[in-house]
């Protein structure tokens, strides 16, 4: 287990919340620019994926196990939000056979 | 904790109370459930789970007394879900069970003493929400409001988390004591700073405030009227007690860093909330902007924190919500049998319909900030701190926003007992006159005994 520590201490942990950030900009991208439902929910999962992984590096390098305690959680939140998203998505599907942001367009100020 | 516990068991009971086709069963279990919970909370019979819980919840002074709260205006909710599903639909019991779910997380979130906590009570909080605001399969605006919210929802949410864990990367601890320790051993880091920022973001997004809202008045319009009720009261009171509990956290660590952005926020919302809402002609979406500009008003409270804070708040919060949960529900009585839904239309509401237009009258009137009703001492509690804290600039543009709100209500007011035409009778139930009057009442009282209310809540 130090082994492995030490082995993932080896990158500089600037380089691991660089990487994350990157990766939670992506995310927010695609959920603020894609038209398809299907990959707005990816660009979501992206965003949390990037928070877990910042907690993992941040929990190695404070030698605290919380933080990985804390990604179980999130993952655990987050499949239920997807398995919410996704039955919405089908819903909606049935109703108006797609999965396109812009066919949903009744309420407006 | 011990509410906690019955109430998540309650939840349980109305699920399989659907199952075994039980259904008469489910909301006198849940009313008796949430009626012993206030007795539990009012007499601090909580039990002691501090072994159990880690230190990761704490139900102090200020988690009892937000939860009262919940627990108070949920009864209401509950009552008014009642009449509002009286047609038999097929998930009765699993919608009422997933509301209970959401208030067990609403009271997480109000003692959270742990980032995860807070990160756990919000989503407990929001995901039965998702559910619940698609929960009218066949109507394409309840589909694209269950959907904008849940986008719109685990957007923010995103963004809690990299605040949570943006301070966790600054001090290695998710705890609240250990991270003010360490503060005060490290000093501030600019890590910690830019979490505390996205964790602002994350609670300006849940509570609908500018620059963040524009989700809100869609939802509140598509989603079922139960649910706009519930998210524009309950679930306020539940974020905005994690929201004073932040402040109290990040406030002894900055000085006035964050007054500025609070400040912007609450300019923005106010005016925007108000003068939006004169330009409404739907009346669901007037109550919604009518929500999102009471939020710039409470959040005007937490710009000075003393020990009061947390009873204006919560006084603000009940008389608001009370006079909300019976607005939507009169909305909702008028929509289903008359499927009228604009300002215009309600015209004429007095002639035949004598007490839903005097509650509506009444909701309007405290909404509007009328001396003897509840709305006006919400507002003169909060007014009084900001002058008393020193920003009276800011309690300027709060009064004015507030007057041009009270165009509004008036205009509603006007209308229900214009002559220019007439309503048939609508038929209404004992159970819900019973309501409506005891919904008043509270209004009434609330108004004449502020004092009393603000000891009880302080």
């Amino acid at each position: 287990m130090a082994g492995l520590q030490d082995q993932l201490r080896l990158v500089p942990l600037e380089h691991y919340v660089f990487l994350c950030i990157v990766l939670f900009c992506i995310g927010m991208t695609g959920v603020l620019l894609r038209r398809n439902l299907i990959n707005v929910f990816l660009s979501i999962e992206l965003m949390l994926n990037s928070v877990n992984l910042l907690a993992v590096a941040f929990s190695v390098y404070h030698n605290d196990p919380n933080g990985q305690a804390f990604v179980f959680f999130v993952m655990v939140v987050a499949a239920a939000e997807v398995a919410v998203g996704l039955a919405m998505l089908v819903m909606i599907y049935r109703n108006v056979r797609t999965v396109d942001i812009n066919a949903l367009n009744q309420l407006k100020w | 904790m011990n509410v906690i516990i019955l109430l998540a068991i309650t939840g349980v009971f109305s699920m399989f109370s659907g199952i075994f086709k039980q259904k008469m069963l489910a909301l006198p279990v849940i009313l008796l459930a949430f009626i012993s919970a206030l007795v539990l909370l009012s007499f601090g019979y909580l039990g002691d789970f501090t072994a159990l819980t880690n230190n990761m919840v704490l139900f102090d002074d200020h988690a009892i007394k937000f939860s009262m709260v919940i627990v108070f205006l949920s009864i209401f909710i509950f009552i008014m879900g009642q009449y509002y599903y009286s047609e038999d639909i097929e998930h009765l019991t699993d919608i009422f069970a997933l509301f209970v779910f959401s208030i067990v997380g609403g009271i997480l979130l109000v003692s959270f003493q742990n980032l995860t906590m807070l990160f756990l009570g919000t989503e407990i909080l929001s995901i039965p929400l998702y559910i619940l605001a698609a929960s009218n399969r066949r109507s394409l605006a309840s589909n694209e409001a269950g959907l904008k919210y849940y986008l719109m929802g685990s957007f923010a949410t995103c963004f809690l988390l990299l605040g949570i864990t943006l301070i966790y990367g600054a001090y290695g601890s998710f705890d609240l004591d250990i991270i003010t320790a360490a503060i005060t051993a490290k000093g501030l880091s600019s890590l910690f700073i830019t979490g505390v920022i996205l964790i602002l973001c994350a609670f300006i997004f849940k509570l609908s405030a500018v620059p963040f809202h524009f989700w809100a008045p869609d939802v509140y319009h598509g989603a079922p009227t139960v649910l706009t009720a519930f998210v524009s009261t309950v679930v306020k009171v539940a974020v905005f007690g994690a929201l004073l509990k932040f402040v109290l956290f990040i406030g002894g660590h900055q000085g006035d860093k964050w007054t500025l952005l609070f400040m912007l926020v609450i300019i923005a919302t106010m005016i925007f909330g108000n003068i939006v809402s004169v330009r409404q002609t739907n009346f669901k979406r007037l109550l919604a902007y009518s929500g999102i500009a009471n939020v710039g008003f409470v959040l005007i409270a937490l710009l000075d924190v003393n020990d009061l804070t947390a009873s204006y708040i919560l006084y603000n919060l009940l008389a608001y919500g009370i006079a909300s949960i019976m607005a939507f529900s009169i909305y909702s009585t008028i929509k289903t049998h008359t499927e009228i839904d604009t300002i215009e239309g309600i015209a004429g509401l007095m002639a035949n319909n004598k007490l839903l237009s005097i509650s509506l009258i009444f909701a309007m009137l405290s909404f509007a900030g009328i001396p003897p009703l509840a709305g006006f001492f919400g507002k003169y509690f909060i007014i009084v701190n900001a002058v008393n804290a020193g920003y009276v600039w800011l309690a300027v543009i709060a009064v004015v926003s507030s007057v041009i709100a009270a165009y509004n209500y008036l205009r509603v007011s006007a209308t229900v007992v214009s002559h220019s035409s007439e309503i048939a009778t609508i038929p209404i139930s004992t159970l819900y006159r019973i309501f409506l009057v005891a919904c008043i009442i509270c209004i009434v009282l609330l108004g004449i005994l502020p004092d009393q209310v603000l000891v009880i809540l302080g």
